[in-house]
C-alpha cells in the first residue's frame, strides 16, 4: 500500500503541496480546502463498492438525523481496512501537515454517513479534545436542488453568524477543515431521493 | 365561579377559561397524582383545556428568531393568554398539582420549515417547569415534536394536539428542545411555552 496507488499524483508534488497549503490558509470563513478528484478513479469506485457492503444505523438527536456506520476501525472489509490504514499512515499524515501547516499524530476518527431526504445536521463546531481537522470524502453527486451541501458559516465574536460558503458533494472530492473555535457548518438538509454518501471524521493532534 | 370570571374580566381583554373539569377537586387530586407518578419527568397532557379553544384570537404576525447554534423560530407575544398563565385561577391549579407557587414567562412560537433549537453545553437552562398549550392545526408530524431528554436515553415527545395543556417539570439533567422541521412538514406548528425556573 502506498500513496501513489491511492491518492492523485497531482496532490502528491510538492510544489503543489505548498500552494495549497497557502489556499488553506487563505481560505475564509476558516481554514479549508476542496481538492477535487482526490483518489484514483478506480479507488474511490471501489471505496463507494465496499462502503455499501457495511452495516448502518440511524441516528437521530437534536442536532442531526442521519445514517452512519460504526467506526472503521472496526471494519471487517478488507479495502476498507486498507483504507483506514492508509489514512493514519506516516506518509498521509505528512501529506495532511504539509497542506494545512498543523502537527498531526497518526490517529484518526472515520466513519460511512449517508444522509437521505429530510436527513441534516445542524450548525455547530466540531471542538472535541483532540480533534485537529474535520475532513469529509464524498462518494455521491448532488446538485444545489438536492440539499445536503456543507455550510461553512462566518462568526462575530466565536459564534456563528451568517452561512458564507456552500460547498455541493461532488463525487470524489477531500474536503476538510481546521477545527477551531469559528469552525461553524452545518449540512443542509436533503430534499430529494438523491443520497449524500460520505466517508467523514477527523484528524487528531 | 362569579368571584374567578369577575378578575378575569377586570384584566382586560378576551376571557380565556379553563375546561371547567379541571376546576373539580377529584380530576386535579388525580392529576397531581398522575403528575407526579413519572419520576423522572414528573408532567401531565391535559387534553381539550380552553372551554373557548375556538374564540382564542391568534396573532397574524411573527417576528423571527435566530442564533444558529441554538434556535431558529418566530415569536409573538398574546397578550390574553400572558394574563391567563399569570391569573390566580391557573397558578393556583399549577399549585395543587406541583406543590410549587410559580411564576410563569411566555411566548407564542411558531416552527416552520428549517426552524429547530439545540440542547447547547454553552446554554444550559435551569431546572423548572414548563407549561406548553397547543394551537396548531393540521400538522403532519415532519419535525416540529417538543422533546424532553435526559441525555441518557430516556425522551419524552409532545406532538402537535391542539388545545392540549402540557405540564412539565425539568429536573436537573433534562433538557428541552424542538425537533427540526423538516420539507415535508404541513399546516401549523404554534404553541405556548411559559417557562418557570426554581
Amino acid at each position: 500500500m502506498s500513496l501513489e496507488q491511492w491518492v492523485n499524483p497531482k496532490y502528491l508534488d510538492q510544489k503543489n503541496r505548498k500552494s495549497l497549503k497557502s489556499k488553506f490558509i487563505a481560505n475564509t470563513p476558516f481554514e479549508h480546502l476542496e481538492l477535487t478528484d482526490f483518489f484514483v478513479k478506480q479507488k474511490a469506485a471501489m471505496l463507494l463498492e465496499s462502503l455499501s457492503k457495511e452495516q448502518f444505523f440511524e441516528k437521530e438527536s437534536d442536532l442531526f438525523k442521519f445514517l452512519q456506520t460504526n467506526d472503521m476501525a472496526s471494519t471487517s472489509i478488507s479495502l476498507l481496512q486498507e483504507f483506514h490504514a492508509l489514512l493514519r499512515s506516516n506518509e498521509f499524515i505528512e501529506l495532511m501537515q504539509d497542506l494545512t501547516g498543523l502537527k498531526l499524530k497518526n490517529s484518526i476518527d472515520l466513519a460511512g454517513n449517508i444522509y437521505q431526504d429530510t436527513d441534516f445536521l445542524l450548525c455547530h463546531d466540531d471542538k472535541l479534545e483532540g480533534r485537529k481537522i474535520a475532513f469529509l470524502i464524498y462518494l455521491s453527486d448532488m446538485s444545489p436542488k438536492d440539499g445536503g451541501q456543507l455550510n461553512l458559516f462566518d462568526s462575530k465574536k466565536n459564534l456563528p453568524d451568517k452561512v458564507a460558503k456552500k460547498i455541493v458533494p461532488k463525487f470524489n472530492s477531500f474536503t476538510f477543515f481546521k477545527v477551531s473555535p469559528k469552525s461553524f457548518h452545518s449540512v443542509g438538509e436533503v430534499v430529494s431521493d438523491t443520497q449524500r454518501i460520505t466517508f467523514n471524521g477527523w484528524f487528531h493532534g | 365561579m362569579y368571584q374567578i370570571h369577575k378578575e378575569l374580566l377586570l384584566m382586560g381583554g378576551f376571557m380565556v377559561s379553563m375546561n371547567p373539569l379541571y376546576e373539580n377537586p377529584s380530576n386535579i387530586s388525580q392529576i397531581k397524582d398522575l403528575f407526579k407518578s413519572n419520576e423522572k419527568l414528573p408532567s401531565i397532557k391535559l387534553p381539550k383545556f380552553f372551554s373557548d379553544y375556538d374564540k382564542i384570537k391568534l396573532p397574524a404576525n411573527f417576528k423571527k428568531d435566530s442564533h444558529p447554534i441554538h434556535f431558529s423560530y418566530s415569536v409573538a407575544v398574546q397578550k390574553d393568554l400572558e394574563k391567563f398563565l399569570s391569573s390566580k385561577q391557573f397558578l393556583d391549579f399549577v399549585l395543587k398539582i406541583t406543590g410549587k407557587k410559580l411564576k410563569f414567562h411566555s411566548k407564542l412560537i411558531k416552527l416552520d420549515w428549517k426552524d429547530y433549537s439545540i440542547i447547547n453545553d454553552d446554554a444550559i437552562e435551569k431546572p423548572g417547569f414548563d407549561v406548553i398549550i397547543d394551537f396548531s392545526s393540521n400538522w403532519n408530524d415532519e419535525g416540529g415534536s417538543i422533546v424532553y431528554t435526559d441525555g441518557k436515553g430516556e425522551t419524552f415527545f409532545i406532538p402537535a394536539e391542539p388545545n392540549n395543556l402540557v405540564l412539565v417539570q425539568r429536573k436537573k439533567g433534562v433538557h428541552r428542545f424542538y425537533q427540526y422541521v423538516n420539507h415535508k412538514a404541513k399546516g401549523k406548528r404554534l404553541f405556548l411555552i411559559g417557562i418557570s425556573y426554581i
